[in-house]
């Protein structure tokens, strides 16, 4: 187990969080804000991504084509015969 | 909140796959990753292969964006040290995919990936039969 200090005013919205989210402990609450974090996170990453496949004008088909051409460079660099 | 059940090899093709489609199978299962419902893993090769791509495809994109969007995918990258020893074990034909099956022998679990080359090989997963089990679970 490990300790973190806190202000006063993070901790009095924390505990109304924890009561919102129906968390039976802070370890529980920080486990649920840590999941919901990491999606928004993918979900912004994945929303850039398309964006920038669209602005290339490339199929991801054709990505994948052009990363299996970078897989093989990096194989001969890092693996020479 | 769920333990740890499942470990998985991602290889490339399935993580640029997950990331631009996340309501597709793969997608699915980075967000079940994301929830701590498996583990994933990739070799430190499949990272540099993920840099180098966006790298040379996106080239308006500065480094943090970069470091953001590979960031953010819920993986573990597996230093080379790890699974050299692993790579002449492997089976996989090419040169440039035997990282993904070393790591695989190292961690002795499955492979996401839609890539034609490891259809012989014996870790390779079926992702629909992955997502039934995730859906039981």
């Amino acid at each position: 187990m490990k300790s973190i200090v806190i202000s006063e005013e993070t901790h009095r919205k924390f505990i109304e969080e924890k009561m919102q989210e129906r968390a039976k402990t802070a370890d529980e609450l920080l486990g649920k804000m840590i999941i919901e974090r990491r999606k928004q996170r993918l979900h912004a990453a994945s929303k850039m991504f398309r964006e920038a496949l669209d602005k290339k004008g490339i199929t991801l088909a054709e990505l994948l084509r052009r990363s299996r051409k970078i897989r093989e460079e990096i194989a001969d660099e890092w693996y020479p015969d | 909140m769920n333990g740890i059940l499942i470990r998985i090899v991602a290889d490339t093709n399935a993580l640029f796959m997950s990331i631009y489609d996340e309501t597709s199978k793969a997608g699915n299962i980075l967000k079940a990753a994301s929830e701590n419902k498996i583990e994933l893993f990739a070799p430190i090769s499949v990272k540099e292969e993920l840099k180098r791509v966006i790298k040379k495809e996106f080239n308006w994109w500065d480094d943090n964006k970069i470091k953001f969007v590979i960031g953010a995918l819920p993986v573990k990258w597996i230093e080379r040290e790890i699974y050299q020893d692993a790579l002449e074990k492997t089976t996989v034909k090419h040169k440039a995919d035997k990282p993904v099956e070393a790591l695989a022998l190292i961690l002795n679990c499955g492979i996401l990936t839609a890539d034609k080359h490891f259809d012989n090989v014996k870790q390779k997963i079926d992702i629909n039969n992955l997502l039934a089990k995730l859906e039981e679970s």
